[in-house]
């Protein structure tokens, strides 16, 4: 047996969120949205896909932002989209020195912290 | 995104068409029984029998006709709202008010039946989509071959819509907002991902502008420049 790679990773959410995450992950991080199939549409939350990156936002009855674990999402020109963050209103945090990435952190709209590296 | 038509348009044109009452391309019900008729007597002299079932209107004429108007009463019968003030709960008080909830459960469930009907097309043949044009949004024809190719998906989407609205029915007789809030829910999921499979699949999300959030750059000590681009 062998793990072989992340197929996707899960968010949470609160109930409701639908539009804020379409507007943070596909507005902002340009990840399209892709139609969750229908027996599963019923619990609501939303799919983020493009190729093989996908990240799915669940809801969670009570729901607590993830404030340490976290995501981090490789990208390309992150002075540029760094600069969209910032247009749009999201607070960004500089990552500590990691040798090879430029870093920084920034939360979705519910508050679960998400890593943008891009290597140097 | 949620459904919106121009309302009078469509239901115009839907009353024109009940209203013709004619067999139209959409019609899916069978042939009368002409052969064993012609038998027995002149077919001049006894009538065909009227097809049981005969499709007159599009899935886009029932989703403004029913569907939308029936999940819009709903989803607007039960709220919570944060005002400066507090939060404001709204949501049926009279029997009245239930019973509108009731009558517009009951819509919802039984639509889905006319939705899956076999033979009803998307759209009327030679109609538009009525907000093509709308960027990510599928033309008739792109949105008919879809949903040909893809009816036992939008059949599994009906389906889930149906569960959903008998949920939220559940909640209606219960006079139970909560209820009523998470059948709400779930009946925005299934829509938007029907809609996001045959309407507009192609659709781009422009980001929120600033003034949805204050930006503050916290920096942190051991901060890398970044390059500039």
């Amino acid at each position: 047996m062998q793990v072989t790679r992340i197929e996707h990773v899960q968010l949470a959410m609160p109930a409701g969120g639908e539009d804020l995450a379409r507007n943070f992950y596909s507005g902002v991080l340009g990840i399209s949205e892709r139609p969750k199939p229908p027996n599963l549409a019923l619990r609501g939350g939303c799919w983020f896909e493009r190729g093989d990156l996908k990240i799915h936002l669940g809801v969670e009855a009570g729901f607590r932002p993830a404030r340490k674990a976290h995501v981090a999402l490789l990208v390309s020109d992150l002075p540029s989209l760094q600069k969209k963050l910032e247009a749009s209103g999201y607070t960004l945090k500089d990552g500590e020195l990691l040798e090879g990435y430029h870093r920084i952190y920034v939360d979705d709209p519910f508050g679960n912290r998400i890593e943008l590296m891009e290597s140097n | 995104m949620k459904y919106q038509f121009m309302p009078g348009y469509s239901i115009l044109a839907a009353l024109f068409a009940l209203s013709a009452c004619q067999k139209t391309e959409m019609t899916a019900a069978p042939a009368p029984p002409a052969a064993a008729s012609a038998a027995a007597a002149p077919a001049a002299t006894i009538p065909a029998p009227a097809p049981p079932i005969q499709i007159v209107a599009s899935i886009q004429d029932l989703m403004d006709a029913i569907i939308d108007p029936s999940a819009d009463a709903l989803w607007d019968s039960v709220s919570i709202t944060q005002t400066a003030k507090g939060t404001v709960f709204h949501q049926p008080h009279s029997a009245e008010e239930w019973q509108e909830a009731r009558r517009r459960a009951i819509a919802l469930i039984e639509g889905t039946n006319l939705l899956v009907m076999d033979g009803r097309k998307l759209v009327t043949p030679g109609s538009p989509v009525l907000d093509q044009g709308t960027s990510g949004v599928l033309s008739a024809e792109e949105g008919q071959k879809r949903f040909d190719a893809q009816h036992p998906t939008f059949v599994q989407f009906a389906t889930a819509l149906r569960q959903a609205a008998s949920l939220m029915l559940t909640a209606v007789d219960k006079r139970d907002p909560t209820g009523m809030m998470n059948a709400g829910s779930a009946m925005d999921g299934v829509c938007e991902n029907c809609h996001l499979t045959f309407w507009y699949p192609n659709q781009v999300i422009p980001p929120l502008p600033a003034e949805f959030g204050a930006t503050k750059r916290i920096p942190h000590p051991k901060r890398i420049p970044l390059s500039p681009g």
